[in-house]
């Protein structure tokens, strides 16, 4: 009978050990990487969002490129041209914000830079950049367009935007400048673009390593995310809003990213649907798959705030640098990065053991 | 399995975890073959059905009870640790991209340092159990024990359980945040059956042997790194209990001069060196309160 007791009380006692999940040694779970959660379906469609992206950009390039022979024709021919290229901007910042390209592969990790100049981030860098183009599409430089725009930054989107803008200039002012060498160096920079973005989409396009390996593709994509909300709130808002280490005090409208054609909100907002399209399509089942639900719905909260806030401006963001929202802004993208830290260690966490044993 | 609430015995980070019961089965087994003198020790002493055995099974049922209804919900989370650890470090340094080191190599420091990092802290505050009086009114609970079983693993005062928890929480909290603020999602365990490898091996190589009377050594140039069942053992004895605070590895108990290695024997005496101040299991867990 005492034997029977003893086994019942053991039994009993594993019963409520089992209920707390305590007691363990040791043992932080890694990212995704136990319990077998299988998060093959959720990533897949992550990564046909990440195609889709890449090839409606690059399909808009090729328009782009279509569009340019004819800029000269009239003013509409020029208006159209800027419009597309406006349309071809803002799809590449979604490929921008969630390209996960070079962590897959060494070779593409140049590509955004070779896109967009500005990549970098580095409003010195893209100064002298500008300047130098002045000089390049000045009609009384001799030197042959095609040896003169000799750096990739020049033959970027950057490069593009300011032959079609300059200093914010009208469309009419532009186009009177509009001529054969201008036209000429419009046609180069959108070859190169195209051609990196067809880098870009051969890659996705036949690279299955994403798929391969989920766990080091959801390593790769929260920290690809974590860099790009924080790159929204350092390069993109604090740096023009005077909000950084780097600028405090200091706004310059003109380092926002699109000053030229005041659609640097655009371009913003771009990002965050970007953000808000890929937890949509996948990301929100691996956080629940993980245990991170509160975190993911921080994230989708914080996207739909900034959403909101982007909407909120009557006019561009250029002409508002030292407004409240832009503060807003930065600081909502602050927050979006914080949540996106939340979300890789609750998902780090799977499982929050606690060890409370003495030896 | 959860509904038959067997779960602790099939989780591999788990002590209990049955592969490491019956990994120290098995060694138990072979040392009773081939050691006499263990065989004798069992046969002639009454170990498992001992009063201070049964005192341990009672104890881990009702403190149990307590972890689950008290502790649980009082200990500080490791993963808030965590987070908070590398939002502090993003607010002082800035954020930075996540620094160029593969995720295998990431994975593999990040286990080590858990362990390095746990281990050592688990050294200084079963030091600290012992050397600071209020605290070893508490720990005395586990040392009270005269024979030992695995489950006087399990026999630790509620406030032990406590700052263990906090330990781990802070411990595992600051590594992994670090880690996380230096390789953001790279983070992750080399892991055996879902439990972190040193973690396995330890339980593997007879962390149930521990607590009992199977005098395992590791040799002993191994026991300057390693801590064996048997130099727990020595810990366990009235003359060695200031020696031997180490988790898993020994090279704490070396570089600060509290290690101690001895030829094996059987015979070893555990417990306080007195009568046992506890006789029930509610005095086990109010008299340290009171006494002295």
């Amino acid at each position: 009978m005492r034997k029977v007791y003893i086994t019942l009380l053991l039994f009993a006692s594993f019963w409520l050990q089992g209920c707390g999940g305590e007691n363990s040694y040791d043992g932080a779970n890694g990212l995704l990487s136990s319990g077998g959660t299988d998060v093959s379906e959720p990533l897949a469609a992550i990564y046909t969002l990440i195609q889709e992206d890449a090839n409606a950009t690059l399909l808009l390039a090729q328009e782009v490129e279509a569009l340019v022979d004819d800029v000269n024709a009239s003013l509409s021919d020029f208006e159209a041209l800027r419009s597309k290229t406006q349309e071809l901007i803002l799809a590449y910042k979604k490929v921008e914000a969630l390209y996960v390209a070079e962590k897959l592969e060494s070779s593409m990790t140049d590509i955004p830079v070779f896109v967009e100049a500005f990549s970098a981030g580095d409003f010195d860098r893209k100064e002298p950049i500008l300047n130098e183009l002045a000089t390049i599409l000045a009609p009384t430089n001799v030197t042959p367009i095609e040896s003169a725009l000799y750096k990739n930054a020049y033959k970027s989107i950057t490069g593009l935007v300011y032959a079609l803008y300059e200093d914010q200039n009208s469309s009419a002012e532009i186009f009177a400048k509009v001529d054969t060498r201008r036209v000429d160096a419009m046609r180069i920079m959108i070859e190169n673009i195209t051609a990196q973005l067809e880098i870009i989409v051969d890659f996705y396009a036949t690279d299955s390593s994403f798929l391969d390996d989920a766990s080091a593709s959801v390593t790769i994509l929260l920290n690809q995310l974590a860099i790009s909300s924080n790159r929204l709130k350092e390069w993109r808002v604090g740096d023009p809003g005077g909000l950084t280490q780097k600028y405090l005090g200091n706004s310059d409208a003109q380092r926002f990213e699109y000053w030229a054609s005041r659609s640097s909100l655009q371009a913003i907002e771009s990002i965050i649907v970007a953000h808000k399209e890929v937890m949509q399509s996948g990301l929100e089942t691996i956080a629940n798959e993980g245990g991170a639900t509160s975190e993911a719905e921080a994230i989708e909260s914080k996207i739909e705030e900034l959403q909101l806030l982007c909407d909120s401006f009557t006019s561009s963001v250029e002409s508002n640098v030292d407004d409240a929202k832009v503060t807003q802004l930065y600081n909502g993208a602050y927050q979006l990065q914080v949540s996106y830290t939340a979300l890789i260690n609750a998902l780090n966490f799977q499982q929050d053991i606690i060890e409370a044993d003495g030896d | 399995m959860e509904y038959f609430g067997l779960d602790y015995l099939f989780v591999s980070h788990q002590r209990l975890f049955w592969v490491y019961l019956l990994s120290a089965a098995i060694i138990a087994i072979l040392y009773v073959i081939f050691a006499h003198s263990v065989r004798e020790e069992y046969a002639k002493r009454t170990i498992w059905l001992h009063s201070s055995a049964l005192m341990d099974y009672k104890y881990f049922f009702v403190v149990s009870f307590i972890k689950v209804a008290v502790i649980l919900p009082l200990i500080l989370s490791s993963k808030d640790v965590a987070l908070y650890v590398t939002l502090l470090l993003q607010e002082s340094f800035g954020f930075i991209a996540p620094l160029a080191l593969s995720k295998e190599s990431v994975v593999l420091l990040y286990t080590l340092t858990l362990f390095v990092v746990g281990d050592f802290t688990r050294y200084w505050l079963h030091r600290a159990m012992h050397s600071v009086p209020l605290l070893w009114r508490f720990h005395k609970v586990h040392h009270s024990a005269v024979v030992l079983n695995p489950l006087t693993f399990y026999r630790v005062h509620p406030v032990e359980n406590i700052l263990f928890g906090l330990r781990y929480a802070l411990s595992v909290g600051v590594v992994t945040g670090v880690f996380l603020y230096l390789f953001g999602a790279k983070i992750g365990l080399v892991q055996i059956v879902g439990a972190n490898v040193f973690v396995f091996v330890f339980g593997i190589l007879g962390a149930n042997l521990r607590h009992s009377h199977i005098p395992l050594r590791y040799g002993d140039f191994l026991e300057k790194i390693f801590i064996s069942p048997y130099q727990h053992q020595l810990h366990h004895t009235v003359q060695h209990s200031g020696k031997n605070f180490g988790g898993a590895l020994a090279i704490w108990d070396a570089l600060f001069q509290t290690l101690h290695r001895e030829k094996a024997a059987s015979n070893l005496e555990y417990g306080l060196g007195k009568a046992t101040p506890y006789v029930s299991v509610l005095e086990m867990l109010y008299k340290p309160f009171i006494q002295k």
